[in-house]
This record gives C-alpha cells, structure tokens and sequence, in this order.
C-alpha cells in the first residue's frame, strides 16, 4: 500500500544511513546520473559571454558557440545566468522545468535541473539562484558548492550567459570566470559601451581575462578594424589587453533561425554567420586552456560565490 | 529595421506570447523560500479556511528544510478542534522524527516555544477556520500574537471560486497575512485567482503545492511560472 508519505519515508530513511538527499535515489536516478555525461574531463574552463549593451546577439552567440564547442567534441554546459529575461530557453525552443534556485534550496539535485540541448549539450537555467550564494550559511554552502563542482569536474567548457550591461552580477561572473567574451557590434554605442565593460574590470584588483568578438559586422576587415580600435584604446587607457577573438558576419539566417526558435549553427549551418562562429569555438579552444586560473587553484562557483558576498 | 530587431534577438514566432508572459510574470510578486537563520528561531505560521492542505503543506515544507537544508525545525500545532488533526501530524513527526508540540490555547505557546528554542525553523499548524466567523479568526489571532511568527502563510487552494476568493483574504486579513501559499494546482486547469489576487493584494506567493506527496509536490513560487500556468489555461495546453 503507498500513501503521500512514500517518499518522505525514503528520505527519512537515507537520512537517517547518513546519507545526502542529493545522493538519494534508486538505480533509475544512478542511471541517470551516469547519462549525464558520457565521459570525464578535466576540469572545465569557464567562458563567460557578456557585453555592456544589450541587443548585440550575446545570447544567440552564447548559444550557438556552445554548440559549435560540441561539434568540436567537447562536452558543454549552457549556463544562463541572464537573471531578466530567459532568453536561451526561447531561442532554442527549450524550457527548462528547474533551475539552480531549486538547488540552492536543496530541493533538486544539480543533475536534474541540467536539461539536454541539441549536440549533447546541457542547459541550466539559473533563475535567481545564484545570487542567493550569498545569503547561505556555511554548512549549506559548502554543500551546494560541491554540487557545482559536479559541474567543473565533469564537462570541458561551462559557457555562462550573463545579462546584459554592467551590473554586479555580471561583474561577479566576468571575474569569477577563466575569460570573458565581451560581445559588441559595429555601432558606436555597442563600441562605446564594451569599452565600458572592460573599463570597470580594470578598476577591479582581480585580473580577468578578456576577450573581443564584434558581431553583425558587414566584413571581416569591419570586424578586424573595430575589433583594433578597442583593444588600441584598451591597451593606452586602461592598460588593459585584450584578445581580438574575431567577428561574426551580418546574415539573414540568423533572424531566420531565431523566429524558427532553432541555433542557426544547427539549421543553417553553412551560413557565413554559422562558419564565422564554428571559427571562433576553434580559436577558443585552441587557445592555450587555462589551469584554472594563474596562481589560483580555486573553484568558478567558489570563487563567484565568493564575489557575491563581498 | 524589422531585420535590426530581428538581429538583436527578440523573436518574432510567439513574441506575442513571450510578451504577454513577461507581462504578466511583472504583475505577480514572489517571496522565494521560506528565509531561515540558523541558531535563531524563526516561527512559520500557515492559516487559512478548512481542507485547503495547511497541514501537508506544512509537512512538505518541514521535510525539505529538514532533509535538503539540514536545518533544526519544529512543530506547534493549535490545532486541537477538528478530530484526527494531532495524530495526523504526530504519524509525519515519528516519519521525520521532529519535535511537535501541541498548544491547546494561545497561552499554551510561549511554553511550546520555549521547548523549541533550539530550533531553526518552528512552523505552526492552525485549526481551519471559516472566513465567515468573526470569533475563529479572533480565535487565530490570539494564536499568532503569541507566536509572533515572522512569516504568516494564507494557504488558498486553487480550485477556490473567484467570488470567495476577495472575501477570504479580506477576512483572515484581520491577522497580519505576509504570504500566499497556493494549494491543489493539480486539481483545477483554472489558475485566474493568481492575478486576481495580484491585482487586488501587494503580498508576494511563496509556494505551490502541486500534488499530495510529501514533500516532493511542493515548489517556490517563480513570476515564470505563475505567468506560465496562466497563460497555459489560456492556450488550452496542459502545463
């Protein structure tokens, strides 16, 4: 006979083995960790994609250089951090049921709140769990901590989109990250407000690494000239240098994907917006891949957890 | 110019729909979860008409706070009227293996409290009581002023009709109410009371209860999904 208490009876009892709900569950759960990820990496390198304005395709990009990483065979995890607007799930048709609220609360393990995209990439949405990091006891964080570190241990990249312009959230992501790419557009305003962007991190004390992609450009030689121009006026200004990653063209295919709610990686993918960022997942990750970060073996969770609480 | 939207990622299938969800995700208020700080008590108080779920709910909330927070957490019930309510919550406590104390009149609750000071999380069960009389509600107020909960849950089920809906929040507003908890989504399609609610009342909804098992089917609220559960009436989909 089972009644409503079933599971409270389950949980009462690992409880009581000394067990943490996180690891509760029978073989359909394990099953299910196992699937999450095929193989073990080392640990993972985080690519924050952020920009000061909004508007300049930074979620279409975090998207579609997610998938283009997969195609590459790495195992990927989409982190939208975008606290406003959901805007990942929208333009890939996905809808997650949880996000990371739920784990910061305890109330679902961090694999079931991963959903899966196309190309073997996972999805989490973070609600507005994260910035509750900071509002935890020790105990708690620890906990939910090492649950993020599930994360780090088992995938190659986490790309994590965050809202856009310059809030404290974002800050806490850029310089908690092993890079960022600031995204921007040929517009003077988009221009004015990366430069914006890496201007407050260069007043911080942590050194972040970042680094330019210039979308919706006509050319590459748009793409080249503006992307100069920032990283010139980085350099003399703010002392600050930064990598020119590369551009993405203007193409029809994109606004095309996003009213079919597709990644135009996947349904147009040898459209020149499609090729531009399949080149720029190969520069990234032929880039020499951060151990972590110079000097500093700690954790991304950690350390954003860290800047939340500051 | 329509590509420059385009391009700057708004899209154009179901931006009608996107649109009226944000819009009514703005409308709606939420608290997220229950607050605790451990190593200071805080009391938890759930109120409301009778058979709306104040107990599983409470159940639910006490297991998860337990079990996922690993919080210390406590029972009161003033509860003693309607017939098996004690023994109902004394099978969850020898489940979870809590502290329940049953407080019988108001003055009865600083004692209870005092047994439980060593808790982070102390919810309070309360008789179900009628809208319609004025000497319960006086009764219930009794109860929380010596309690002084730090977060007052009026749990409404949702398949309650829209005409006693106002009434209900008018009359348990005699007590200070800082929290909707909405029960029973799982037996209505209907979720219209959640915007009249917001249209009506500036206080936030924590908690839905979507089913009766304990404690899985319990959820804090989200704008999102409210504005989803709303709108899924709508389209006619099942949410």
């Amino acid at each position: 006979m089972e009644d409503q208490a079933e599971g409270l009876r389950a949980l009462a009892r690992e409880a009581r083995q000394g067990k943490f709900p996180f690891e509760v569950a029978g073989p359909a759960a394990e099953a299910k960790k196992a699937s999450v990820f095929q193989a073990p990496a080392a640990r993972a390198r985080v690519v924050t994609v952020t920009s000061g304005k909004g508007g300049v395709g930074k979620s279409n990009l975090s998207i579609n250089l997610s998938l283009a990483l997969c195609r590459l065979g790495k195992q990927v995890i989409l982190f939208d951090a975008d606290l406003g607007l959901a805007n990942v799930d929208v333009l890939m048709g996905l809808s997650p049921r949880y996000n990371l609220q739920h784990v910061v609360y305890g109330m679902k393990p961090i694999h079931e709140v991963m959903v899966d995209g196309p190309e073997g990439l996972k999805v989490i949405a973070s609600g507005s769990g994260i910035s509750q990091l900071a509002n935890l006891n020790s105990g708690q964080r620890e906990r939910i901590l090492s649950q993020f570190s599930l994360l780090e241990d088992r995938a190659d990249y986490i790309v994590v989109d965050t809202g856009a312009g310059i809030s404290r959230n974002v800050l806490a992501f850029v310089l908690a990250a092993d890079e960022s790419l600031v995204v921007t557009t040929p517009e003077p305003t988009a221009r004015l407000d990366a430069y914006g962007m890496v201007k407050v991190v260069s007043q911080e004390k942590i050194q972040a690494r970042l680094s330019l992609v210039v979308n919706q450009v006509r050319d590459e030689r748009e793409g080249d000239e503006n992307g100069e121009l920032i990283r010139t006026l980085a350099q003399r200004f703010l002392n600050m240098s930064l990598d020119y990653l590369g551009c993405v063209r203007r193409d029809g295919h994109v606004s095309q994907a996003v009213r079919e709610q597709t990644p135009f990686l996947l349904s147009y993918p040898n459209s020149p917006a499609a090729r531009d960022v399949s080149l720029l997942a190969g520069r990234l990750s032929a880039t020499q891949s951060l151990e972590g970060r110079p000097g500093d073996g700690s954790r991304f969770f950690s350390r954003l957890a860290a800047f939340f609480s500051r | 110019m329509n590509d420059e939207i385009l391009d700057r990622g708004y899209p154009r299938s179901g931006s009608m729909g996107q649109l009226l969800q944000r819009s009514l995700a703005s409308m709606v208020k939420v608290s997220g979860p229950i607050e605790a700080i451990p190593g200071k008590t805080r009391v938890i108080a759930l109120i409301g008409p009778t058979g709306v779920g104040k107990t599983t709910s409470l159940v639910k909330m006490a297991s998860q706070y337990t079990y996922d927070h690993g919080l210390k957490v406590g029972l009161i019930t003033a509860d003693t009227y309607r017939i098996g309510a004690v023994e109902q919550l004394k099978i969850f406590r020898d489940i979870i293996d809590l502290p329940l104390e049953v407080a019988n009149q108001p003055d009865e609750i600083p004692d209870a409290l005092a047994k439980l000071s060593d808790r982070d999380l102390v919810f309070l069960d309360t008789a179900g009581r009628s809208p319609q009389n004025r000497r319960q509600i006086q009764d219930l107020r009794a109860f929380l002023e010596a309690s002084k909960p730090a977060e007052t849950h009026l749990v409404i089920s949702a398949t309650t009709k829209n005409s006693d809906l106002l009434p209900i929040v008018a009359k348990f507003g005699l007590v200070p109410i800082n929290r909707f908890l909405f029960t029973k989504l799982d037996e209505t399609k209907s979720y219209g009371l959640f915007l009249n609610l917001a249209a009506h009342f500036s206080i936030p909804v924590s908690y839905l209860s979507t089913g009766q098992k304990v404690p899985d089917d319990l959820e804090s609220a989200s704008p999102e999904k409210i504005a989803e559960l709303v709108l899924g009436e709508a389209h006619g989909r099942p949410s």
